[in-house]
């Protein structure tokens, strides 16, 4: 029998739990050579902001030991944009699409999902506060809990969107703010986002990178994300989508195991366009080997 | 995409030729475009590499891809390691490459930069387009493809650092010295086409400028997914803000880039 892949999350549902995680295939077009996106549980496009922007001066990445360093600097083709020109071709494909979207501060983060809500073809919304707050001299938002709060709050009261906080790892105690956004009202939190990293060429004695501090992601940071999966599901019910460094469907069963609903494909993108499709496919044949008739029955199934 | 190897061969100390097979079917590789290549299972190296189209062409209708590499990494060492019969995981071709519409074409190289020429070359060859070389390099061993550019009928020039072979000096110069030499109506029909390291793009463009020539030029930042996915091998421009290498390039029009941005 084939074993029962469909996931909620909130009021989203879902075919498979395998989603493309934002930042890591544009807006989710630049995919399509490479599989029909349309069989994806979701596609997280490209964080998007109210106005374009430029990103950062090169270089914006470095490769390090299974994994890399980035500060491409939140470029995107803002708002507009994707919503003429990427999101009538999306809805075509018949693709569930997540809008990862983030402001500079708590106006912008309320007109973005104001504006997105109710827009057809966007089937949920993801936060990303792990950016800085312009009016609060750049603290990040997804750092102190209570910003997180009110930031979170803001959002759910500008729309009926299921909506995801993608969370920062670099906090003393991820179920703090992991809390607060559960709180304010987020149907999920998508875990994690990139940990701050550092190379140095040590022959120029230069940063790596442009920006000197860069975002770590890809197989490096696998055993932190799967440890925060596991630490905010043993203190939250809210449902969880498990992301960093998943290079194969493994990897993907670990973070389900550990308490997440749904995983996100990120850096593996850029090496194997592909391979959601093999990631798919290997959590299926693990059911079946396992005799489990629903991919729900593995969530959280961690034996301690 | 897996490519069989058909021949290997190595051409001096580091550099090496790889022969693949072209998929039949396949849209044809155009000059100046590159292939991201990866050569072992598992997360180090965690990206592919960016290697450029050296040449392609069809033996009694079946394509070859050439690649032309320089021992630099671990992939590339392994690529130096593979015998005919082999599989390449391969993607691509990526990028936009040179446009070969003016009445000449100069190509300038630095180095491993003498990779895209090949192609190039054999395409000027074909469609009758007068060629001149300029080939770069640290010392002998660094310049290559210089006989099989002749062949393609390329007038070529050689430029070393250490005077072993050629003008010992800048490739730069040598280039600057032949469009002085240029009336000032031949010039508008010259083309550059350049690649190479960064520094000596720069002054490509500088000489380019002042010599009221047009030059395209192919940059190789770093580079995770070759496809506009991971926006790392931004490239800054003129008119402010960016461009992808991958993407928008690899090659450029060299007044299109900002050459004094960090």
């Amino acid at each position: 029998m084939t074993p029962d892949l469909k996931v909620r999350i909130g009021t989203l549902e879902l075919p498979n739990p395998v989603m493309l995680a934002s930042g890591t295939c544009g807006y989710g077009l630049e995919m399509m050579p490479h599989g029909d996106i349309a069989g994806l549980g979701a596609v997280v496009v490209k964080g998007l902001s109210l106005l374009p922007s430029k990103g950062n001066p090169p270089p914006r990445i470095v490769e390090t030991p299974s994994g890399m360093l980035n500060s491409i600097g939140l470029e995107n083709i803002g708002l507009d944009d994707f919503l003429v020109d990427k999101l009538p071709k999306l809805r075509r494909l018949g693709c569930r699409v997540i809008v990862n979207f983030y402001g500079g501060c708590r106006d912008d983060y309320r007109e973005l999902a104001a504006r997105l809500d109710g827009v057809e073809g966007v089937h949920a919304l993801e936060m990303n506060i792990s950016c800085p707050n312009v009016e609060r001299g750049g603290v990040l938002i997804g750092q102190e809990p209570e910003e997180v709060h009110k930031a979170v709050a803001a959002v759910r009261g500008a729309t009926r969107l299921p909506l995801l906080v993608k969370l920062t790892p670099n906090v003393t105690d991820i179920r703090l703010t992991a809390r607060a956004a559960a709180e304010a009202g987020a149907d999920a939190l998508t875990l994690i986002n990139t940990l701050q990293g550092m190379a140095i060429d040590v022959e120029t004695r230069r940063p790596a990178l442009a920006r000197i501090v860069g975002g770590l992601s890809g197989p490096a940071i696998r055993p932190v994300a799967v440890r925060m999966v596991w630490q905010v599901r043993q203190a939250l019910s809210i449902p969880i989508i498990g992301c960093g460094g998943i290079w194969t469907a493994r990897d993907a069963l670990e973070f389900l195991i550990a308490g997440a609903t749904a995983v996100q494909l990120g850096t593996v993108n850029f090496t194997h366009p592909d391979r959601w499709v093999d990631v798919l496919a290997g959590i299926e044949t693990y059911l079946v080997r396992h005799k489990l008739e629903r991919v729900t029955d593995l969530i959280g199934a961690l034996e301690t | 995409m897996l490519l069989s190897i058909r021949t290997a061969r190595r051409l001096t100390d580091d550099f090496h030729l790889l022969d693949l097979a072209w998929p039949a079917g396949m849209a044809e590789p155009l000059p100046g475009q590159f292939v991201m290549v990866r050569t072992r299972e598992g997360t180090d190296p965690l990206w592919r590499r960016p290697l450029g189209v050296h040449d392609f062409r069809r033996v009694r209708g079946a394509g070859i891809l050439s690649l032309l590499f320089q021992v630099v990494g671990p992939t590339t060492r392994d690529l130096s390691g593979l015998a005919p019969g082999a599989m390449l995981d391969l993607l691509g071709p990526h990028g936009r490459g040179y446009k070969l519409d003016a009445a000449e074409q100069w190509l300038v190289s630095g180095g491993r930069g003498v990779a895209p020429f090949l192609y190039v070359a054999r395409l000027l060859h074909r469609s009758g387009v007068p060629c001149r070389a300029f080939l770069g390099g640290r010392s002998s061993g660094h310049i290559l493809r210089e006989r099989e550019l002749a062949r393609l009928g390329c007038r070529v020039e050689v430029a070393t650092d250490d005077g072993s072979r050629g003008h010992r000096g800048l490739v730069t110069d040598l280039l600057d010295r032949a469009l002085a030499r240029l009336s000032e109506r031949r010039r508008t029909g010259v083309m550059l086409l350049a690649c190479g390291p960064h520094g000596m793009l720069k002054a490509v463009a500088g000489i380019a400028a002042a010599r009221g020539v047009a030059a395209q030029v192919s940059v190789d930042p770093l580079m995770a997914c070759g496809r506009g996915l991971c926006l790392g091998c931004s490239v800054p421009v003129r008119e402010g803000g960016y461009r992808l290498a991958c993407q928008h390039g690899p090659v450029f029009d060299a007044r299109e880039l900002s050459w004094d941005a960090p």
